[in-house]
């Protein structure tokens, strides 16, 4: 069940897999930070910003396929921004307009294109490229000046400003630039990594008497027993199904059946495994909250008081910038 | 044939490089087999016997189970085959989640359609037979004994009266006499009823004892399928795959090899280790 592992990390031991986990996630705050001081639409500051990301993404030799992967999942976002910004600017220099004067034809073949794309889209590769050009089409084929019985006297105008392209590019790169810095951390950094810098950054709580070592290790056994969890809940969904429980099958009450025969075991088998994992902390002498050593002890070297000087650097100037 | 593989492969992803299970060609009959299936701890057993249940779906190849091929898709009619293959997973007592005993047990053959009345009465049968008390039929399941939940998780797949009983390790961390009953209770069931019964096990003397075929995984190909005898005679194949002999036939080589006893074919059961005894005073 290697799919459900979590988080996305990727070994290829690169320069920035070894930096100091502590100094990546200051440098990500700092970069997220920085990405929301660069000046509306000031393309020039927030371009370095992606030319600095991209520098980074090419130092951690991790290969560029998994960064796509990670922007795939906001894409829709980010298309929908844009098209918001785009069709509801409506100040400024229009640089496009046209007037939608639906006939019957417009509707019928630009129906018949969704048909099928509907009837083929299971066999597409690259579902969302195909969603988009389907769209793009069916809106263009809708806006063809066409003959036929009108469908509607009154015309809809759809203008496009500079503005609206502007400011939506903007907020596109934005986000981009925004999620590239954290999935380079998230791919760069184990979870259990990013636990005990999130443990070491939050050391001066303690001061407050909060205990922070508690939360960093019910957080990493969390962490820890996500994919068993997971696996666990394959096993019994599998062995109900043994059962004549059809997971497929429609209405409430049977829906509410097949839930708590999978939601009950589920309890069961997890308060079991805390059970024995909370003794078998105990028998090996975890006491909550009391000091602990730790097996791979975060050190800062050399070369992490470098990037950390690169980053703040980076941070100030944008601030100056933002100021003067 | 009532189950059968051809050229079956299988992967949990796609992404895979190697098959789990890797070109399985079987025939099982829903009469009469009495089949244990053995291997290493990851050589596919749990995912052969899941495919038997149509729970996974081949990758490639064909399989069908009582006439039906099972295809390659999500929505196709898999509950006949649920209810005539009995699987009884590796420890069963996880799927229990009912208020009482009685009801977790007619939760099966509820799902496969029986009405209330007749469910109850499946339920109550089966109870009997495999032995679960009158009183512990109200009690709620997760206040059993380890021994007792598993009878009980038995007793859930047993009423739905399936053609083809399956068990996933059924007697992995049961006392010597859960096991006992629990294997008489299959031979029994198995000896009445003529129903194929499948074990995937570890033990040997299961294999001697009840089976009358045995199947040997290896990181998911079959090699080995055929009668236990010729599995223990076939000394390469024991020490290739690193399986043991029965107690009685390891008795049976210590004493050959001190001379005291002779046979041809090695003897798996304490009758045969007998009539060998005996049959070699009487020469
Ligand atoms: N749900 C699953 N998802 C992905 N891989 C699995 C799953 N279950 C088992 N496997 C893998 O398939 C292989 C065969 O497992 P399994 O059939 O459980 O072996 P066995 O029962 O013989 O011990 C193993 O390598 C195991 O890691
Ligand atoms: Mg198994």
């Amino acid at each position: 069940m290697n799919k459900i592992a979590f988080g996305q990390f990727v070994n290829t031991n690169s320069i920035i897999h070894k930096m100091d986990a502590r100094i990546k996630i200051i440098g990500t705050i700092l970069f997220m930070i920085t990405i929301f001081l660069v000046p509306t639409n000031n393309f020039y500051l927030l371009g370095a910003l992606l030319v600095f990301a991209l520098i980074l993404i090419l130092l951690t030799k991790v290969q560029l396929s998994k960064y796509l992967k990670s922007l795939k999942s906001i894409v829709f976002l980010l298309v929908f921004a844009f098209v918001f910004q785009v069709i509801f600017r409506n100040n400024g220099t229009v640089i496009y307009i046209h007037y939608f004067k639906f006939t019957w034809n417009n509707i019928v073949v630009a129906s018949f294109i969704a048909a099928i794309y509907l009837l083929i889209r299971k066999y597409l590769p690259m579902k969302f490229i195909f969603f988009v050009l389907t769209t793009v089409l069916i809106i263009y084929i809708l806006g063809l000046p066409m003959h036929g019985a009108i469908l509607n006297q009154n015309t809809i105008k759809l203008s496009i400003y500079e503005e609206g392209l502007i400011s939506g590019s903007f907020i596109i790169l934005r986000v981009l630039t925004l999620i590239l810095f954290t999935t380079i951390l998230t791919l760069t950094t184990k979870p259990t990594e990013l636990n005990n810098a999130i443990e070491s950054l939050l050391k001066p709580l303690e001061l407050l008497h909060i205990k922070t070592s508690v939360f960093a290790m019910m957080v990493s056994i969390a962490l820890r027993f996500i994919p068993t969890l997971f696996l666990e809940a394959d096993k019994i969904l599998k062995a109900q199904a043994s059962r004549g429980v059809d997971f497929n099958e429609g209405n409430l009450k049977a829906k509410v059946v097949q839930i708590i025969s999978l939601l009950v075991p589920m309890f069961v088998v997890s308060f079991k495994k805390a059970d024995e994992l909370a003794i078998a902390m105990e028998a090996r002498g975890y006491i909550p909250g009391e000091k602990r050593t730790k097996l791979n002890e975060m050190k800062l070297q050399f070369s992490d008081f470098i990037w950390l000087f690169i980053f703040v650097g980076i941070f100030t100037t944008y601030i100056l910038l933002r100021i003067l | 044939m009532d189950i059968n593989f051809q050229h079956v492969n299988f992967k949990y992803d796609k992404k895979q490089k190697i098959n789990t299970l890797n070109d399985i060609n079987l025939t099982i009959s829903k009469e009469n087999e009495f089949i244990t299936i053995l291997g290493h701890t990851g050589s596919g057993k749990s995912t052969l016997v899941q495919l038997m249940n149509a729970l996974i779906l081949p990758t490639s190849g064909s399989l069908t189970i009582f006439n039906q091929e099972i295809k390659q898709k999500r929505n196709q009619p898999l509950k006949e085959i649920r209810k005539r293959i009995g699987l009884v997973f590796q420890f069963p007592e996880y799927q229990l989640f009912e208020e009482t005993v009685l009801k977790d047990i007619m939760f099966g053959p509820v799902n496969f359609g029986l009405n209330m009345e007749q469910a109850k009465q499946q339920a109550l049968d089966t109870a009997k037979l495999i032995g679960i008390s009158d009183d512990l039929l109200e009690r709620a399941p997760f206040n059993l004994s380890g021994g007792q939940k598993r009878k009980v998780a038995i007793a859930g797949i047993l009423a739905s009266n399936p053609d083809i009983l399956i068990f996933d390790e059924p007697t992995v961390g049961l006392d010597p006499k859960g096991k006992k009953e629990l294997l008489s209770l299959l031979d029994k069931i198995h000896k009445e009823t003529h129903k194929t019964i499948i074990i995937i096990t570890h033990d040997m003397n299961i294999v001697a004892n009840y089976s009358n075929r045995s199947i040997v995984l290896k990181e998911g190909n079959i090699v080995f399928d055929g009668k236990p005898i010729d599995l223990f005679n076939n000394k390469t194949m024991l020490q290739s795959m690193n399986l043991d002999l029965p107690y009685i036939s390891r008795v049976a080589e210590n004493l050959k090899a001190a001379g005291k006893i002779n046979y041809k074919s090695v003897p798996l059961t304490l009758d045969e280790l007998y009539d060998c005894i005996t049959g070699d005073l009487n020469e």
